[in-house]
């Protein structure tokens, strides 16, 4: 198998565009995560992967849970989709990544040609992390879960130091050359419609998301009024 | 015959009572009222209340100041050890999870301040800063290292300077590599090298904003409390005590007492109870628990409210500490809002309450055992002060103060004149309080080595018998005696000349 590959620029855009698709769906998904913590509060995924302990995050998934029953099942649906979901934005994620690396990494000469290479190849690497995260997010979503030993944790947190390191390390640097090669004009012209392509779908994503995002206080105020149809009981707790 | 510990605490080994009671400087203390106060000759008097087995009884409220508690438990120890015991408990913060364990741990006429030195031995205080870890690193550092504000500035610098430097070298090496070619490589190395730099910059910047917004979500309070709500809980649970009646039940069951002398009042009107101090947002009032509970529940449901969160509630150091909350509050039943109305004059009762620290509003609550009906009092009004004020006058330079300075002097002159107030007012009610010097020790420091809490108890401990040496029950009976003729005589006076 070759460690280098020449790919089309469109391969790119593709990937990209699907990325961010997948990446709009997936934020009206999280217009239904609610939690119960002191009060009825929004939140969101990265809450979930970067708890300070294995316990905070158990308390976490719990105070899902507390909410009344509907708006509970309610938001632990829309966080399962939202997990099942990423297992199709990841090829679109990490490929998107893969590509862009690996261009840099053919524009290159000496150690940046392999370094960059290296860039793209890990990207299987986080992604893998991505999923065995994922899987044990879907485990751990139910009313009752149990607290992971400490080693389990640690691993979790390492897993997600490399899911996010790794991709954005590549887009920064393999963002970073792009831009000397621009600023130096060691660029062809048949690229840059492909950098159009690329803008547009950028502009596309923004206007999108304006229109299906609704601020916190709307989403919370939605939420209450589906609230009141489910009363919820007096927390013994206090 | 026990061993006095003349030096420190063995290293190493965990905390253990002993550590405490067993120390020189505390032996010496009980020496010394021994030999001031011989059982025979001279026996100590603070009161006119005794039960059967000759304790004396007073009232007892303790002040709020954070880990300076610890001083707190010196300080009864010695009053227990010379056969002083507590009707009447009342405190704040600190101040209220000692008075909670000297309620609920025995019986009255009980020594607790043992079990109270054990419970703390067991406790790891740093747990209690139960928040993000990099919120506790951050307070760690801030507490224990002085000039770790100026490390951070430091930092910033250095930040500030490498960004520069890279940037320079972007720009000249760029430059540069249209003239001398072999330069691209260093141009690319810079570039590359800069984005890194900058990526790590977004990344903490994009952790601190995580912890800013859960900050906010948490009702701005970097530690959840947990940990001291279950700590609390348990201890009251280890006591049999599950319920807000149970505690009442533990607050109000007295021994047989009887007066040394006689006094117009008697003895049947005698009382014990608790009170601990808490500050509620929503209405913005003063609340006394367990008093108040028919605030929040319907006397039926009192049982409802769990007797642990009037504590938390007593300690929410602000932003420190999450707000304690009691949520679905029967707002719409008429018993609530006639008590709501009854009591705090408010005619829309909350359906959720927001607790801070009660020392927001009154850390010393002394004025709870004021009773302008008794005009001779049977037993005095004792008072544990934790004095952590700086013995330096940098504070009392009005220009030298900078921005924290300035809103720190108007902050605590806000809160602190509330008992202020009182105390100048009425202060005979001073000669009942001791007054434990700690101003070497910081009041949030949860990260106190187990010498730092001997040494805070022993203060507390010689504090105590020096309090007690100076102490004359006779006068503070004629004092307060005068003080309430005399403030009656004003009011009737006042009364007549309306007319």
């Amino acid at each position: 198998m070759p460690f280098y590959f020449d790919f089309n620029w469109l391969y790119f855009c593709i990937a990209f565009g699907v990325m961010l698709l997948l990446h709009l769906i997936m934020g009206v998904q999280s217009n239904n995560f609610f939690t119960k913590h002191v009060v009825v509060r929004k939140f969101s995924i990265l809450d979930l992967e970067f708890p300070p302990s294995a316990a905070e995050m158990v308390n976490f998934i719990k105070d899902i849970f507390s909410l009344p029953a509907a708006q509970a099942k309610k938001t632990s649906f829309a966080l399962r989709n939202q997990l099942l979901l990423d297992f199709l934005f990841m090829p679109a994620f990490y490929g998107s990544i893969f590509i862009l690396s690996m261009k840099v990494s053919m524009k290159m000469v000496y150690f940046g040609h392999k370094f960059f290479a290296v860039l793209a190849w890990i990207q299987f690497v986080a992604w893998l992390c991505d999923i065995i995260e994922n899987i044990y997010l879907l485990n751990k979503i139910r009313p009752e879960p149990t607290v992971s030993n400490v080693a389990a944790f640690k691993s979790y947190e390492a897993l997600e130091v490399l899911k996010w390191g790794i991709p954005l390390l590549a887009s920064v640097c393999s963002i970073a050359a792009i831009s000397y090669f621009w600023l130096v004009g060691l660029y062809s012209y048949d690229s840059l419609p492909y950098l159009v392509i690329i803008v547009i779908e950028i502009i596309i994503y923004f206007a999108i998301k304006k229109v299906t995002t609704k601020s916190e206080d709307k989403l919370l105020q939605k939420f209450l009024q589906t609230d009141m149809e489910n009363k919820p009981q007096v927390n013994p707790s206090n | 015959m026990i061993q006095p510990n003349v030096g420190n605490k063995t290293a190493g080994k965990p905390l253990a009572t002993e550590d405490f009671i067993n120390n020189a400087e505390v032996l010496k203390c009980l020496d010394q009222l021994n030999k001031v106060f011989p059982k025979d000759a001279n026996p100590l008097i603070v009161s006119d209340v005794l039960d059967q087995y000759g304790n004396q009884y007073v009232n007892l409220v303790q002040k709020g100041g954070g880990v300076l508690g610890v001083a707190l438990v010196g300080y009864t120890y010695i009053l227990e050890k010379m056969g002083i015991r507590f009707l009447r408990l009342a405190g704040t913060s600190a101040g209220a999870i000692n008075t909670a364990l000297m309620t609920v741990i025995g019986k009255k006429e009980d020594a607790k301040s043992l079990s109270i030195l054990k419970a703390i031995c067991d406790l790891n205080f740093f747990k209690l800063v139960d928040g993000h870890p990099a919120a506790r690193w951050i307070i760690k550092k801030f507490i224990t290292h002085q000039d770790f504000t100026v490390k951070v500035k430091r930092w910033l610098t250095w930040i500030a300077i490498i960004a520069f430097l890279l940037l320079a070298g972007d720009f000249i090496f760029l430059g540069l590599e249209h003239k001398i070619l072999f330069l691209s490589i260093f141009t690319k190395l810079f570039f590359v090298l800069t984005s890194f730099y900058f990526l790590l910059i977004g990344v903490v910047l994009f952790y601190c904003s995580r912890l800013l917004k859960r900050l906010k979500n948490s009702g701005y309070g970097i530690n959840p409390g947990d940990y001291f709500y279950d700590w609390i809980k348990q201890q009251l649970i280890a006591n049999s005590v599950h319920t807000v009646t149970d505690l009442n039940a533990k607050a109000t069951t007295l021994p047989d007492l009887h007066l040394r002398v006689d006094n117009p009042e008697g003895v049947a009107s005698l009382k014990g109870d608790v009170t601990f101090i808490t500050s509620e947002l929503v209405t913005q009032n003063k609340i006394q628990f367990p008093e108040m509970c028919y605030l929040f529940r319907k006397k039926a449901d009192i049982d409802t409210l769990q007797p642990a969160g009037f504590i938390r509630a007593s300690m929410s150091i602000p932003v420190f500490f999450e707000s304690y909350m009691i949520n679905d509050i029967p707002c719409d039943c008429d018993e609530i809002k006639r008590a709501w109305m009854d009591t705090m004059d408010e005619p829309d009762p909350p359906t959720n309450a927001r607790f801070v620290d009660g020392g927001m509003l009154s850390n010393f609550p002394i004025n709870l055992f004021y009773n302008p009906k008794v005009i001779t009092p049977r037993l005095p009004s004792f008072g544990i002060d934790l004095d952590d004020s700086k013995p330096d006058n940098t504070s009392k330079n009005a220009t030298s103060w900078d921005l924290f300075g300035y809103f720190g002097r108007m902050f605590n002159t806000i809160r602190y004149y509330y008992d202020k107030d009182f105390l100048l007012k009425n202060k005979v009610y001073e000669k009942g309080i001791g007054k434990i010097p700690l101003s070497d020790y910081n009041w949030l420091n949860f990260f106190l080595s187990d010498q730092d809490k001997i040494d805070m108890f022993i203060i507390g401990a010689k504090t105590a018998t020096k309090f007690l040496i100076d102490f004359n029950w006779n006068d503070y009976k004629n004092n307060r005696t005068i003080m309430q003729m005399t403030l009656n005589n004003e009011k009737v006076s006042e009364s007549t000349s309306h007319y």
